[in-house]
């Protein structure tokens, strides 16, 4: 992981780091631990004595998993590959992200050959985020084994009072190329970043990093990675902040998906 | 004597000799982890403390056949990760501010470049998110290789590289002068 570029950067942070030890009492915070861990035991593993427990329920219900379990490979054999390993999430937020966004993402991918032509294909990314849209452009053109396109539509919920439902306070759109590094400033004075990027690993599914900052009107800084499945809304934050409740919602959609759909139209 | 043979010799036989040789050589590590994530001395001697606590408690969940060194940097950063929160939620005042320290760590006579430089760098990691530090930390101090990081973390591979990217970036940005 280490370049050549940058081991300027890291000897400056290890030479950094050294310094800051010269001040340091290793045999105090030795002798300091050594105290602390003589008045500790070793915990028995929970999973291990719950292990135990269990074994012998565990071997009554063994043929009834056995046939679940026969049940699901059948199932699994008929329904072929697919993202199916997430499950949708049903919550009215997510019912209501849906029907937003669902159909809206593909249709913008219909913007990609709008943008191929407009900017000769240097276009690197898209990011559309209430009344602003700011595409980033690369210096040349890009080589023609690009990646493939993705759509996403990162939504923010919130709600002030447990009692109301929420309503979209953030609504974001983004087409960009897999694993292209997206990084946008939304507003004037850096007051709303977005930081996003995506990779296909498998069966639909995405690995996923994305980051949200606003300084204004409230102050919230989302962080976020994992894994999702293309083309479902997925709750990906849930929390609470000076009173009000947070829910974050991304959705993901494949461009390729969507070229190899028009392709088949056409045949 | 590799670590996981000192586990095994605590937990079989009671050994606190083999528990203290333990301590003693990955105390540096754990340490090596802990500064440039809290980024001050008093909270790193804390969170170290309580690092080793958490391993002597959890050694019964410990697997005899994984690495010592992935599960205790497993437990560092958890331990990191759930001080940095806590440290959030404490009332403003208490969080850590930059050039609320470095001073008193500098003598007069210390060349007043190298104060700046380092305060610099203290705020520069400090500005990132817990898990961009976490990734270079480890990267650059700890040499710890990608996969292994994925699996401390839970995230995937390309999760780390992108990580570790974003934090070299930012920090080439707000270092530039002295790069």
């Amino acid at each position: 992981m280490t370049q050549r570029n940058e081991a300027p950067l890291d000897r400056l942070l290890r030479d950094w780091f050294h310094r800051s030890e010269e001040h340091v009492d290793r045999d105090a915070l030795a002798e300091r631990v050594s105290r602390a861990v003589q008045e500790v035991q070793p915990e028995p593993d929970p999973k291990r004595e719950d292990h135990r427990r269990r074994r012998s329920v565990l071997w009554t219900i063994a043929a009834t998993a056995a046939a679940l379990l026969l049940a699901v490979g059948v199932w699994l054999a008929r329904s072929g590959p697919g993202p199916a390993t997430i499950p949708p999430d049903d919550s009215p937020a997510a019912k209501l992200l849906a029907e937003l966004d669902a159909d809206e993402l593909e249709r913008r991918l219909a913007l990609l050959d709008d943008l191929d032509e407009l900017f000769e294909k240097r276009w690197q990314w898209l990011v559309e985020s209430g009344d602003r849209v700011d595409v980033h452009v690369g210096a040349s053109q890009q080589p023609a084994n690009l990646s493939d396109e993705v759509a996403m539509r990162l939504a923010i919920l919130v709600r002030d009072d447990p009692k109301e439902p929420f309503r979209v306070e953030e609504k974001t759109f983004v087409l960009t190329r897999e694993q292209e590094a997206v990084e946008a400033v939304l507003k004037n004075g850096s007051s709303r970043k977005l930081y996003f990027w995506a990779f296909p690993i498998d069966r639909g599914l995405f690995t996923y990093d994305v980051d949200f900052q606003e300084a204004a009107p409230h102050e919230l800084a989302i962080s976020a990675s994992g894994v999702v499945a293309a083309g479902r809304p997925t709750k990906v934050l849930s929390f609470e902040q000076d009173g009000r409740e947070y829910r974050v919602f991304l959705l993901l959609v494949s461009g390729r998906q969507e070229k190899a759909t028009n392709e088949t139209h056409q045949l | 004597m590799m670590d996981e043979q000192l586990v095994a010799n605590y937990l079989d036989g009671g050994d606190q000799d083999a528990l203290a040789r333990l301590i003693d050589r990955n105390l540096d590590h754990v340490r090596r982890i802990v500064y440039p994530m809290v980024l001050n001395h008093a909270d790193t001697d804390d969170v170290v403390q309580e690092v080793f606590v958490r391993v002597v408690k959890g050694l019964g969940s410990f697997r005899r056949d994984a690495q010592f060194s992935t599960w205790l940097r497993r437990v560092t950063m958890n331990t990191v990760y759930r001080f940095l929160q806590q440290q959030r939620r404490r009332p403003q005042g208490s969080e850590m501010v930059c050039g609320s320290e470095a001073p008193c760590e500098f003598q007069p006579e210390q060349a007043a470049l190298r104060g700046e430089l380092d305060e610099a760098i203290r705020c520069a990691l400090g500005e990132l998110s817990p898990e961009l530090r976490g990734a270079l930390v480890m990267t650059v101090f700890e040499g710890v290789a990608p996969a292994e990081l994925a699996a401390i973390e839970g995230c995937s591979r390309t999760t780390v590289y992108w990580r570790v990217h974003r934090a070299r970036r930012a920090l080439k940005k707000r270092l530039q002068n002295w790069l």
